[in-house]
């Protein structure tokens, strides 16, 4: 990968390039029989002007991201907050977030937030697919969000550094052991395609109801057209060459279904 | 039907679904609005509620409401509640179901929540998504977190709710069977049928009124993923749900209880055609007016 990051550290958060704080939290999941820890991450991307949050992180970790959040920052203000759905582990610390930073505004699919957060309605920006934030440098663009659960979802790509947010999708790493939360999918072996044990986990329920092969062409659009050279997920780590990982995260999640679809 | 009673100083009405034993609690919304979980082009006005189980000493609450209706629902509580202990449950935890939970659980010195659990050991993701809910609760409370499965049940103010974990949801989503009553508490599933009145309301025999197209409409916006399936499963699981939990009273988030166990019948499979409907609806693609990266407004 060319741009700088860290080193990692076995923990968040992680310089993922002078432009990008990858930070948030993981937790602790007993899963057949072991101790291992899933992702709650978000991202923070630094413009030459602005700044904008990309989903706001589990509520069980605002000590560490307030914490990595200052640290990042410094005398700069958070301009923006992105929670790409409302749903808790995205949103939970939006108020808290809103609060400690009165002059950020809340962007994404706001059509259904008035109703959450009456409170906050003046400080939201709808944003559609295609619609855009300038940051200075670079732009946060909305775009499709190919896989997702509740339809208010975004993803959201930054066009400087290629970044693509991807929320509860490409969760390539699934889970992670102690020491690996800060590691990259380059910096981590690659599972053989006949060994990819996530061929039963699924973060997306509808998955089972589906063919989800009719899905790709959405994603293989939109890769194409963005040409991302970092993907970045909520639960999993940092996908640095997706050019790799694409082909094995669609084949994991062609799981079996329950009832395949009727012949046309 | 019994007549509501109406609070006097807000647009809420309580309303009594089972005479001294269930109410339904909450506002009404504007039905014409772009909302992510609603129909477009409805007009009138939609109940959103949760609804509270009580007997002389307890009480129950199924849902919290919206943040909107946070002053209709506290004072509804207060006079419902009284000196009762409360438990609250949730059938989705999702923003328009769990955001007033805090405050109740203050406000009313809860000392049990009971979360829907929606585990397969097979699967980490629902595993970590219990994890994720239960340090959520635990950053503002530490009462007793009780997670429900399919085969467990809440007791609790004199009642017995089975737990049904049904196949049409988006997030982790239980339903709740009381038996005694025979009210299936069945979440963002059947909800819509604006009204120009306020509060929640019942409908019995309007159910004829009720077309398959209404019903594709309401659940093609939320549950869009039902588009392109095969939905014999979904539909075969519906079934078995009203086979195995016969309900005299449908009582959704939002939209009009459904009172009577014919009229439950007769729009049950009304849905059941809708799935169908939606099933052979060719999936819709979510590039088809993506024109690219900045294609669209600056909005800031």
């Amino acid at each position: 990968m060319n741009i700088a990051a860290s080193k990692p550290t076995g923990n968040l958060p992680r310089v993922v390039s002078p432009n990008l704080l990858w930070l948030g939290g993981c937790l602790p999941v007993e899963y057949r029989g072991q101790t291992v820890f899933g992702h709650f991450s978000i991202y923070l991307v630094m413009g030459s002007e602005k700044t904008m949050l990309v989903d706001t992180g589990h509520p069980g970790h605002w000590p560490e991201v307030s914490k990595a959040l200052r640290a990042a920052l410094g005398d700069r203000k958070l301009d923006y907050i992105f929670p790409t759905h409302a749903e808790l582990p995205h949103a939970g610390l939006l108020p808290k977030l809103m609060e400690v930073y009165p002059d950020a505004l809340c962007v994404g699919d706001m059509r259904d937030w008035h109703l959450y957060y009456p409170e906050l309605v003046d400080r939201m920006r709808h944003a559609n697919v295609g619609d855009y934030v300038s940051l200075g440098d670079r732009n946060v663009c909305f775009v499709p969000a190919v896989w997702r659960d509740i339809p208010n979802t975004l993803w959201a790509f930054e066009d400087t550094d290629r970044v693509l947010f991807v929320s509860d999708s490409f969760a390539y790493l699934h889970y992670h052991h102690p020491g690996e939360s800060d590691y990259f999918t380059s910096e981590m072996p690659l599972p053989e395609v006949g060994m990819i044990q996530f061929f039963n986990e699924r973060a997306l329920q509808w998955t089972r109801f589906t063919d989800v092969q009719t899905t790709f062409g959405d994603a293989d659009f939109l890769m194409e057209t963005l040409k991302p050279r970092i993907i970045a997920p909520a639960h999993g780590g940092i996908i640095d060459n997706p050019e790799i990982i694409t082909p094995h995260m669609k084949v994991g999640m062609t799981v079996e279904q329950v009832a395949p679809p009727a012949a046309s | 039907m019994t007549a509501p009673m109406k609070a006097e100083s807000h647009e809420s009405i309580v309303r009594p679904i089972v005479d001294g034993k269930i109410y339904a609690i909450g506002g009404s919304i504007d039905a014409n609005q772009d909302l992510t979980w609603l129909p477009l082009g409805l007009s009138g006005r939609l109940p959103v509620q949760g609804y509270l189980i009580r007997n002389a000493d307890q009480a129950l609450l199924i849902d919290t409401g919206l943040v909107v209706h946070i002053d209709a629902i506290r004072e509804a509580l207060d006079d419902l509640i009284g000196k009762r202990t409360l438990e609250v449950t949730m059938t989705r935890r999702e923003m328009d179901t769990i955001m007033n939970l805090p405050w109740i659980l203050e406000r009313y010195a809860v000392k049990k929540v009971h979360f829907g659990g929606d585990i397969s050991p097979l699967d980490f993701f629902d595993i970590l998504e219990e994890v994720a809910a239960e340090a959520q609760a635990r950053a503002f409370t530490d009462i007793e977190l009780a997670w429900l499965r399919p085969g467990l049940a809440v007791e609790y103010a004199g009642v017995h709710c089975d737990v049904v974990r049904p196949s049409v949801r988006v997030l982790a989503t239980q339903w709740l069977y009381e038996t005694s009553s025979k009210t299936l508490f069945c979440a963002d599933f059947l909800g819509f049928l604006p009204t120009d009145r306020d509060g929640p309301y019942v409908i019995g025999e309007e159910v004829e009124q009720i077309s398959v197209d209404q019903i594709v409409a309401h659940l093609g916006r939320k549950f869009d993923w039902l588009r392109g399936i095969n939905p014999e499963p979904i539909t075969n699981d519906l079934r078995r749900v009203l086979n195995d939990f016969p309900p005299d009273r449908l009582c959704p988030n939002y939209g009009p209880t459904i009172e009577g166990a014919e009229n439950v019948k007769r729009l049950w499979e009304k849905a059941c055609a809708a799935i169908e409907k939606i099933g052979a609806q060719p999936r819709e693609s979510v590039t088809a007016d993506f024109k690219g990266p900045t294609s669209g407004r600056r909005i800031a």
